[in-house]
């Protein structure tokens, strides 16, 4: 009897959480981390241009290298295409080298609460295709702005 | 317990020798719901008055629900059936709105034995499940795409869940019947929503909580399905 009591109690307190926190982690960027080739160690790019399929504008001549882009996928489709124009050494000669990829996602909307509000969640990233040498790795594929996922895809050039 | 009280007065004053004789002659008068023998004794029909209320006062909801209950003794099995439908405004834009039917069946067991009006206190379960269809429109903004409108939909979802119950049953007048239950509804099952996450199930509440509670205050109508034999006094002594 003392643990049916017991029991009734949780149950009722529980009921004061029945309120969700408005916590919203959802959003349309992707966390790419650059690395090198040769190794895993971190890679910082110059990038002269960055164009996104469906997006009107594009990135154009980033002031400083970056190993690290925080780049929105497409939220009317579920697939996007990231261009990249980048500088690279190559035999001690700096090039201009074109790359791309493709990613697909899913989206599902979430409603927290009437007083929060709905958010469109990307889920199932995944590398459709790429013209870089290595094939870039999902390494999370939920796109979160949660500082627990550092990086959603990995890219090695 | 009037009818054990005139029962007794119509009984004079016993004897030591009438006593001797007849020990019994009480409990031999208890009426048949005392007895505990599983057989459908009456039905019972009703609504609940607070989903009626809230339809008429809260906008977000409309919805209805019938109850029904038959009486087998110390068990009843209970059926439910109602629409539930809910119209949100989305705080960052947008809207929710859902629409549907649901179903429960369950056990009640009568923690009174010895009412002979078969007042309940009870404890039980159910299992739920409804079918419904749910639309969403959400707004968001991004600086390389624009605003954009979204908007989804499931066209059929079906969902069950588990509940148990507890409350009360009180007679009125005749075969009117008012009463409660309080409802603690867990394990939500959702099958059918695809890009818009099920927020809210009809007959269940939201979705994604581990439990939630739920309250009808509903009035009844009984049927008896025999008439109910009324308690024989005991033989008066010559």
């Amino acid at each position: 009897m003392r643990f049916l009591l017991v029991g009734i109690l949780f149950l009722l307190l529980s009921a004061c959480l029945s309120e969700p926190d408005c916590i919203i982690t959802a959003t349309n960027n992707v966390k790419i981390s650059l690395k090198k080739i040769t190794s895993d160690s971190v890679n910082f790019v110059k990038f002269t241009s960055i164009s996104i399929s469906g997006a009107d504008s594009v990135i154009n001549s980033m002031k400083d290298s970056v190993s690290f882009l925080n780049l929105p996928v497409n939220p009317r489709t579920g697939e996007t295409t990231f261009k990249f124009q980048y500088k690279k050494k190559v035999n001690a000669v700096n090039i201009i080298k074109t790359d791309s990829v493709t990613l697909s996602y899913v989206t599902q909307t979430i409603i927290i609460s009437p007083s929060c509000g709905g958010f469109v969640y990307y889920t199932n990233l995944a590398v459709i295709s790429t013209s870089f040498a290595t094939i870039p790795k999902v390494k999370f594929n939920q796109l979160s702005t949660s500082a627990t996922v550092h990086t959603n895809l990995e890219i090695k050039l | 317990m009037l009818v054990y009280g005139a029962a007794a007065q119509l009984v004079p004053p016993p004897t030591a020798t009438q006593e001797e004789q007849e020990p019994d002659t009480l409990q031999e008068a208890k009426p048949d719901s005392l007895r505990i023998k599983f057989y459908p004794r009456s039905i019972r029909f009703g609504t609940d008055l607070i989903s009626l209320i809230k339809s008429q006062t809260v906008s977000t909801y409309t919805g209805w629900e019938l109850n029904a209950d038959i009486d087998f003794g110390k068990y009843f099995l209970a059926v439910d059936y109602g629409s539930w439908g809910r119209t949100y405004e989305l705080r960052n834009g947008g809207d929710y709105q859902n629409s549907g039917t649901y179903w429960r069946a369950g056990m009640d067991a009568n923690l009174l034995r010895k009412d002979p009006d078969k007042n309940l206190v009870f404890l039980g379960f159910r299992y739920g499940q409804s079918s419904f269809s749910e639309s969403s429109n959400v707004l968001t903004s991004d600086p390389f795409f624009g605003d954009i409108q979204k908007h989804v939909s499931n066209p059929t979802v079906t969902a069950s869940w588990g509940e148990l119950t507890g409350g009360l049953r009180v007679k009125i007048w005749k075969e009117f019947w008012m009463g409660y239950t309080a409802r603690m509804k867990f394990a939500p099952g959702v099958k059918g929503d695809g890009e818009l996450k099920t927020y809210d199930i009809p007959g269940y509440g939201r979705n994604g909580i581990g439990f939630y509670w739920g309250f009808n205050y509903q009035v009844f109508w009984r049927i008896p399905f025999t008439k109910q034999k009324k308690p024989v006094p005991a033989p008066i002594p010559k």
